[in-house]
Order: C-alpha cells, then sequence, then structure tokens
C-alpha cells in the first residue's frame, strides 16, 4: 500500500476516534509526527526560558543553579510520561482540561481548565515580556519599564496580527523554530565552550555569596528558573484534533520534546556558566545576564549575530503559546465553560480563526505585563497555574487508573504507571508549593486571587450548567 | 491501452547534422518497435529515484552549490570595472540568469527529468545536441568540484597551515559522496544545515562589516574604468554567485511536487543570490581598499580581518564557517554532477553499469562515486587556470544549447506556470546568445594558453558519441520518451 493511502486511511481512524469520544471532525488533520515535536520544542524553548531567567538563578545560587535544570529535568520527564500516558486515550483540543473532566467529572476538569489556561496566559506574556527585555537591551534603547512595555506591546501586536491573518503562517514559523533552536543552541554552545571559556569545569559547583544558612532556600527559589522553562509540553495536546495519529505522535512529540529540551538546556546552562566572566561583574552590568555573558565572551559582532537566533527563537516561541492560548480559550468556549463564550468561539469565516479569542489572550497578556512589578511575578504565576493544573490532573488520573489501565492507547507505561503518576504528583504539588508560600513563592497573592475569582465564577454561573448541559457536552 | 509506435520516418538531422535515434532502433530489442506503458513502467521502477525532496531542500541545493562564489572569486571582477562598472555587471549577469531560468522554469515543469539540461536540449537539438548539453552540464559540475577542492586546499595551507589539508579536503569530500550514497533525503538535511550555517556566515560578514564602510570610497576615483570592456571583463567573476544554481532542475525525479517546488526553489533561489551578492559587493567596495581586495583570494575574510582586526573571536569563527561553506557547494556539486551522470547512463549514453541503484534507498551509487573521483583526480592534476576555464566554457556551452533548444520548440506552446512573455521572448534570448557568444571568445582570448585543454575534452566527447554512445541510446529512458513521443512518433489507441 503507498504512502498516500495509507495516510488516508490513518486520519479515517483517527477522525472515527474522535467521533467515539464525541466530537465531530472539525479542524484539518495536517500535523505529522514532527510538527508535533516542533509545536512542544518550540514553546518549551530553552532560548527563550532559560536565557531570559538565566540572571535570576545566577543572583540567587551563582552557577549552581545548573544543578535546578538536571532536577527539573528528570522530574519533568516523568510528568511528560504520564500526560503521554492520557494524552493517548484521549486526543483531544484542551488538553488537561478535557482529560481531567472525562477521567474524572466536569466540576474537577473545568477547575484544572481554568488553572491551565491562568498559567498558559500567564507564560505567553512572560515569553513576550521577556524579549521584550532582550530585544530593548539589543536596540541599545534604555531598559526603563516604559521602553520595555513598548516593544512587549509591538510584539503582543505582531503575534495577534500573525494569528489572525496568517494561520497557515503559525505552522510554518513553529517547524523553522526547530531549526532555530537546534542550530542557535548548537552554535551558541560551540562558540562559547570553544573561544569563550573562562572557568574551569569545578565552577558549577561555585554558589557565590549566599548567606549562611540559606543555600537550601535560593536554590528551591532558584528552581523558577527551570521549573519554568521545561514546562508547558501539554502543547502538543492542543492540537490533538489537528493531529495524524495522535494517539501516538502526541505522547511521543512531548516525550522527545523534554528530553531534547533538556539535553541542550544542560550544555546552554554549561557553556554559558564556563563563559562567565565573573558573578558580581555581570550582575551589577545592568545588563540581560545572559547576554552580557555572550558579549564578553565572543565579542560585540558575534554577539549582535548570535542574540538574532536568540530573539528569532524567543519570537517564534511567544507565538507558538499564544496560538495554544487561543486554542484553550476556543475549546473552553466551545463547551460554554468561560463567560461570553459564543463569542470566544465565534471563528472567522475569512480568516478561519477565533478573531475575538486573540483579542482576549492579546488583551489579557498585555495587561499583566503592565500590572506585574517584574518579570519573575509573570512566571511564577505561569509555573503555579501550569503545574497545578498538572496537579489535578495526577490526582484524577491516580484515583481512576483502572479506567486508564482498561482503555490505555497505543503509548502507555504498563506497570510503572502507578509510581511514575505519584512521583509526578509530588512534584508537581511541590512546586506549586514552592511558588506559592513565602518567602519562596512570589506569585502566592495573585494566585489566591484568581483561585478567589475562579471558584466565585464557579459558584456563581458554572455549577448548575456544569451538572446538566455542560456534562452533556463532555459525553 | 497505449501504444507508442515509430511513425517510420527517420528523426530530424541533430544538431550537427547526423540522424539521430537512429541506432538507438537498431540496437533495442523489440522495444524499438514498440514502447509500451509497461515497459517504461518496468524500466522507471528499476532506474526510477525515491521522490523524497521538497521545496526547502531544492532551494538549500541552489543556494548552497553557490555560497563559494560569496566567499571567494567574486572580487577579481572589482579590478576592471569600477564601483558603478561592478554594479552594470552584475546587473547584466542577473538579467541573463533571470530570464535563462525562466527558461528553465519552463523546461523544468514539463520535462521534469533527472538530466535536466540533456532532457531539455534532447526535445529540441534531438540526441547529440542532447548528449551534448549532458556532457557539459557533468563536466561543469564535476570540473567546479575539483576547483572548489583546489581553493579548499589553497585554503587550509594559507590559513590552517599546521593541518593537514589535502586529507581533511578528501576525507570530508569522501564523507559527503557517501551522505550522499546513503540517501538523498540525508543528503538534503545535510545540505539545509550546510546552506544555514553559510547563509549565517554572511549575516555575519555584513554585522561585522556595516558599520565600518565609508561611502565616499565610492565616489572616489573613476565610477567605471576601463569603460564597457572593463564591464565585460567584470562579467566573469559575477558569473560565480550563480554558477551552478541549475543543478536544482536535475532533482526534479526526485522532488514530491515538481511542478511548484522547482519554479518556486529555483526564482527564490536566484532572488535570495541577487539581494546577498549586492550586500557582499556593496560591504565590501566600502569597507577596505579595493586595489588590495581585489588581489586577495578569500574576500570576506580579508576585509572582517581588516574593519575587526581586535575580534579575534570573530575571525576565528569566521575562518571555520569558511571552511563548511566549501563544502556546501561540494555537496551541491556532488548531486548535481551525480544526477547528470545518471540520467546520461541511464538513456545509454555512458556505459549502463553506473546508473546501478541500492536496492535499499533507491540511490544511484556508481553515479556519485565515479564524478567524485573525477573531481579528485583533476584537483590534484589540474591548474586552477585549467579547471575554472574548463568549468566556464562547459557552462556557458550548456546555456548556449538550453537556449537554442527553447528557441526551437517554443512554439510548441508548453504550459507552464510563472509565464513570463517578457522574459522569455525571443529577442531576450538572442540577445543572450549573443552574450555568451561573447563569454566564450572572451574567455578563450584570456586563457587562450589553455584552450587546448577544450579542444582535447570536446573532440573526446565527439569522438566517444560516434563511436559508442550514439549506438547504445535506450528509448525507454523518460528524456528520450518524452522526446520521441513528443517530436517522432505517433500515437496509436490499440483497445
Amino acid at each position: 500500500m503507498d504512502f498516500d493511502k495509507r495516510l488516508e486511511n490513518q486520519i479515517e481512524k483517527d477522525i472515527q476516534h474522535l467521533r467515539r469520544l464525541g466530537y465531530a471532525q472539525e479542524l484539518y488533520r495536517t500535523i505529522g509526527g514532527f510538527s508535533n515535536f516542533a509545536i512542544t520544542f518550540s514553546v518549551i524553548s530553552i532560548l527563550s526560558g532559560l536565557m531570559t531567567l538565566y540572571g535570576y538563578g545566577l543572583g540567587l545560587v551563582g552557577p549552581f543553579s545548573i544543578w535546578t535544570w538536571a532536577i527539573v529535568g528528570l522530574f519533568q520527564l516523568m510528568v511528560a510520561l504520564a500526560l503521554g500516558d492520557i494524552a493517548s486515550i484521549y486526543p483531544l483540543a484542551g488538553g488537561v482540561y478535557k482529560w481531567t473532566g472525562r477521567l474524572g467529572n466536569p466540576h474537577v476538569g473545568w477547575f484544572c481548565g481554568c488553572f491551565s489556561l491562568l498559567g498558559w496566559l500567564a507564560c505567553t506574556a512572560g515569553i513576550q515580556f521577556g524579549m521584550g527585555i532582550f530585544l530593548t537591551a539589543y536596540l541599545g534603547f534604555e531598559l526603563s519599564p516604559l521602553n520595555i512595555l513598548m516593544i512587549t506591546a509591538i510584539i503582543i501586536i505582531a503575534h495577534s496580527i500573525i494569528n489572525i491573518f496568517g494561520i497557515r503562517l503559525v505552522a510554518k514559523i513553529t517547524d523553522f523554530s526547530v531549526g532555530v533552536h537546534i542550530i542557535g543552541a548548537a552554535v551558541l554552545v560551540g562558540l562559547l565552550l570553544v573561544f569563550g571559556r573562562n572557568n574551569p569545569l569545578e565552577y558549577i559547583l561555585h554558589v557565590g555569596n549566599v548567606p549562611q544558612g540559606m543555600l537550601l532556600i535560593n536554590f528551591i527559589q532558584a528552581l523558577l528558573m527551570s521549573a519554568w522553562t521545561l514546562t508547558a509540553f501539554d502543547a502538543s495536546t492542543n492540537v490533538s484534533e489537528e493531529s495524524i495519529n495522535p494517539s501516538k505522535v502526541v505522547p511521543w512529540g512531548m516525550v522527545f520534546a523534554v528530553v531534547c529540551s533538556w539535553v541542550l538546556g544542560s550544555l546552554l546552562l554549561l557553556s554559558l556558566n564556563l563563559s562567565l566572566p565573573g558573578l558580581r561583574e555581570t550582575l551589577d552590568s545592568g545588563f540581560p545576564a545572559a547576554l552580557y555573558v555572550i558579549r564578553t565572551a565572543l565579542g560585540t559582532t558575534i554577539y549582535k549575530f548570535i542574540t538574532i537566533f536568540i530573539l528569532l527563537a524567543q519570537f517564534t516561541a511567544g507565538l507558538s503559546s499564544q496560538t495554544v492560548s487561543i486554542r484553550i480559550i476556543y475549546a473552553f468556549s466551545r463547551d460554554k465553560g468561560l463567560p461570553f463564550s459564543h463569542l470566544w468561539k465565534n471563528v472567522s469565516p475569512k480568516y478561519s480563526t477565533p478573531v475575538y479569542s486573540v483579542l482576549l489572550i492579546s488583551g489579557a497578556t498585555l495587561l499583566l505585563c503592565v500590572f506585574a512589578p517584574s518579570l519573575h511575578i509573570i512566571t511564577s504565576l505561569s509555573t503555579i497555574g501550569l503545574y497545578f493544573a498538572y496537579a489535578i490532573t495526577m490526582a484524577v488520573a491516580i484515583s481512576e487508573r483502572r479506567k486508564i489501565q482498561l482503555n490505555h492507547g497505543p503509548f502507555h507505561l504498563g506497570r510503572v504507571r502507578l509510581p511514575v503518576q505519584i512521583i509526578s504528583l509530588l512534584w508537581t504539588i511541590f512546586i506549586t508549593v514552592i511558588m506559592v508560600v513565602p518567602p519562596i513563592g512570589q506569585g502566592g497573592k495573585v494566585f489566591l486571587l484568581a483561585t478567589v475569582f475562579i471558584t466565585f465564577y464557579y459558584f456563581a454561573a458554572m455549577r448548575k450548567q456544569l451538572g446538566a448541559e455542560f456534562k452533556y457536552t463532555l459525553e | 491501452m497505449v501504444i507508442y509506435v515509430f511513425d517510420g520516418q527517420k528523426d530530424k538531422p541533430g544538431l550537427f547534422g547526423e540522424i539521430d535515434n537512429e541506432y538507438s532502433l537498431n540496437e533495442s530489442s523489440g522495444e524499438d518497435i514498440l514502447i509500451t506503458p509497461k515497459i517504461i513502467n518496468t524500466f522507471l521502477r528499476n532506474h526510477g529515484l525515491n521522490k523524497e525532496l521538497r521545496a526547502k531542500h531544492l532551494f538549500a541545493f541552489g543556494i548552497g552549490t553557490v555560497t563559494t562564489g560569496f566567499y571567494t572569486q567574486w572580487n577579481l571582477g572589482l579590478g576592471t570595472a569600477g564601483p558603478f562598472g561592478v554594479l552594470a555587471a552584475m546587473l547584466i549577469v542577473f538579467w541573463f540568469y533571470l530570464t535563462f531560468f525562466t527558461v528553465l522554469v519552463r523546461f523544468s515543469v514539463n520535462y521534469p527529468y533527472a538530466g535536466g539540461p540533456y532532457a531539455y536540449v534532447r526535445q529540441g537539438l534531438g540526441s547529440f545536441g542532447g548528449y551534448l548539453a549532458g556532457t557539459a552540464t557533468a563536466l561543469q559540475f564535476i570540473c567546479a568540484a575539483a576547483l572548489v577542492l583546489i581553493i579548499v586546499r589553497k585554503y587550509f595551507s594559507l590559513i590552517y597551515p599546521e593541518l593537514p589539508g589535502d586529507y581533511l579536503a578528501l576525507g570530508i569530500f569522501a564523507l559527503l559522496i557517501t551522505i550522499h550514497i546513503i540517501s538523498i533525503w540525508f543528503s538534503g538535511i545535510v545540505q539545509i544545515f550546510l546552506t544555514g550555517s553559510a547563509l549565517s556566515g554572511i549575516v555575519l560578514f555584513f554585522i561585522g562589516s556595516y558599520d565600518t564602510g565609508q561611502m565616499n570610497t565610492l565616489i572616489e576615483g573613476p565610477l567605471i574604468f576601463d569603460g564597457w570592456q572593463g564591464i565585460l571583463a567584470a562579467l566573469p567573476a559575477f558569473m560565480w554567485f550563480y554558477l551552478g544554481m541549475e543543478g536544482i532542475t536535475m532533482s526534479a525525479e526526485e522532488t514530491r511536487k515538481p511542478q511548484r517546488d522547482l519554479p518556486l526553489s529555483l526564482m527564490l533561489g536566484l532572488g535570495t543570490v541577487f539581494l546577498l551578492s549586492l550586500g557582499v559587493v556593496y560591504f565590501g567596495v566600502v569597507s577596505v581598499d579595493g586595489s588590495h581586495l581585489k588581489t586577495v583570494d578569500f574576500p570576506l575574510l580579508y576585509i572582517l580581518s581588516q574593519v575587526q582586526s581586535q575580534d579575534k573571536v570573530l575571525l576565528a569563527a569566521f575562518g571555520l564557517i569558511n571552511i563548511g561553506v566549501f563544502f556546501t557547494s561540494i555537496n551541491g556539486l556532488i548531486n548535481g554532477s551525480s544526477r547528470q551522470v545518471y540520467a546520461l547512463s541511464r538513456a545509454g549514453y555512458l556505459p549502463n553499469f553506473l546508473s546501478r541503484m541500492r536496492t535499499k534507498h533507491q540511490t544511484p551509487f556508481l553515479v556519485v562515486i565515479v564524478p567524485g573521483l573525477f573531481s579528485a583526480i583533476i584537483c590534484f592534476t589540474g591548474t586552477f587556470q585549467t579547471v575554472v576555464m574548463l568549468t566556464l566554457f562547459s557552462a556557458m556551452l550548456m546555456y548556449l544549447l538550453v537556449i537554442i533548444s527553447y528557441l526551437k520548440i517554443s512554439k510548441s506552446n508548453l504550459e507552464i506556470p510563472y509565464e513570463s512573455r517578457v522574459l522569455c521572448h525571443p529577442l531576450v534570448l538572442l540577445f543572450n546568445l549573443g552574450l555568451l557568444v561573447i563569454g566564450q571568445i572572451s574567455l578563450i582570448y584570456h586563457y587562450f594558453s589553455s584552450v587546448w585543454v577544450i579542444l582535447i575534452t570536446y573532440f573526446g566527447v565527439g569522438l566517444y558519441y560516434y563511436f559508442w554512445a550514439g549506438k547504445h541510446i535506450r528509448v525507454e529512458a523518460p528524456e528520450e520518451n518524452a522526446a520521441v513521443s513528443v517530436q517522432k512518433k505517433v500515437r496509436i489507441e490499440v483497445k
């Protein structure tokens, strides 16, 4: 049987599977295995996340912050495996929100979806804000809040325009993004290790001037750098309904993306730390730490060149993140899970994109950037939202493990399912708690406010609806 | 069932007057009378290439092949023309390639075969014309690969004298040949990566030199040296920016959507090269003294070493990128020469065993190895001047034949996208023919001492056709079949 015929048969099988899950095929199934991996890989975006928060980790525990990456990478691989196990059963747009709704009940699903949406919103804002800082520095403007905000606003507008008018372009940019990340990271790591090395290998054990007894607390706080970067790998699940053979490619896409990012990220942090001109000097430079290291170690011309890759990576990551957020809003409003759902699910017949959803996401991310006092707050909020949603998913998965066992898809964990799920649950709860509880947590207040609002809205509008209409829609 | 039957008429006279296909009729066993679709399908099953390439691979093969032209040779054109003479020469070369590529686009979507120029010329000028265009193309690509290898050896001896340059050059060359044998898809991926690095190098050059240039360098001194003679003399130097990009057409059989991807990659590649060449020449001219620049072997490295002499990391990194650039070109040239030799061998002009395939990935291996060996031998035995002469002469001969063939069959109303009547107008093409003739004369005049190489080579090519190639043509080959079915046969529907 030739390739096209096999492809047609597979797509037909996927459509049947979707129908069995209660939905009609509305979106085109065109995304293959590589593109699926590409979406997750570019949202994780080591060139965006790690470079943005490198200075944050450095300020807390010096070059020792590289070890946060090792720890987070290991546990996040567990989470990716556990989520992949469920994604293989429910290849639906909406990701964790749909899974928990189906494994548990619509009420839990709705709560999980709200926190996931909050996390994705903040994730998008964090990437865009981070790029705003880098671009301001790159263009030679003063790093004042107003300048950064204006540049960030331009980035948000650019992302929104692409998402409204060029949905086909988004797919191409996402594929291109993988090349940018891999080539950019490989070139940067190679140049830093060959030409920029200033420190011996033991330097990665150096913790800087941490006050007595504060090492553990600082180290836990520094986990944010890695925890924020190596997350959001449920991105590819949101395009499940557009993927070919999603039960297989979505879980593998997530796992491969985490492993690749883990390896490349380790090399990137290692090369930056070994090229560090001086800890104090870097932190006091008034420049983004990662860019300062590159400029000092490799000279101005190469710095200007390599930063183009970093900015491109940040731009594509922000675009992918915004696209995923739009899909979540769309999936949510399709089930009437949001106020004014009829507006957000409206797809423009001219551009085939949910224009109002794009505007909602753009407005929300811009507001977050305006009112959040720093990048750490935005990234903390994103980490809390995403990890808490994972925690809810893991808890539901453990309680409904028999359901998973009986219906497992082509990607499944078999006997190690329960241990992996328990480790993932404990890990995600741990990260959520440390991001919320002072003195380490900085996003507690905002998170509390969001939780109060979500709960209030649940009791005011959703409880009844979830009990009747919403449940019907899901099943 | 459709059966193609000879109409009993002999072929029209070929380019040099002999009767084409006469021998093929006698040589083929039975298939000379009836070439059924079944025979053609069986032939293609045994000799067909895997369709694994997309526009991005073609673009990388096209741009990658010519990247060496940005890093070397173009500066030779500065000496004779002056700043505005250089611009005029660049525009003339671009105009020529724009019209030539438009012709190639027209041909390539109608005859998407591995033979490329051989297939196109075969349609209009008969089998000897096709054979001549094919061998000229193969020679162009084989010699160009040898030329780049010579440049690599020179580069190693100048920049990294402590390294065993010859062994390194041959080692990497052998590695690229191996990759090509493994699979064309793999080779395409490698080419994308290499081309990305080469283009990054050009961007790095722009960043390193953009704020160091002096605009007034452009208007100091005469704007055009030596008048139109200076411009004419500068033309061959700027041909290096584009020479070999036509190799894209020879990947037609391995392209998933040739009707879309071939025109797209050819025209996008051409536009990209033109813009990059303007940038490279502009920053080159305004950054350093032109009288020195025209004498150096590696102009971009030289310019950066002058304007960023303090930045050791930049120079070291750029030096490494240069090596990658040369092998990007070589990888593209391997693709071009192998596919052309493959098509000639498949059609019987060259020994048939050359087109033997690896069964797993349907990749021909001997057509990669044998031209590669020739390139390596030429690199170590030929002089730079001789190899340049043979490359340029072969390229211009092929261009000439393709344009003549196009003019001859242009009345057949080929249906082609990206149609441009202006660019393919006979007067425009006749003007181009004039340019090519002047170019050939100018080449012979400048390298007169090496003319004997051309004479001997092409005399050998002619003799080989007369005694062997012309007697072994296989009409089942797609290029031959297309030509025969269009021009020399009638179609009979048999129920």
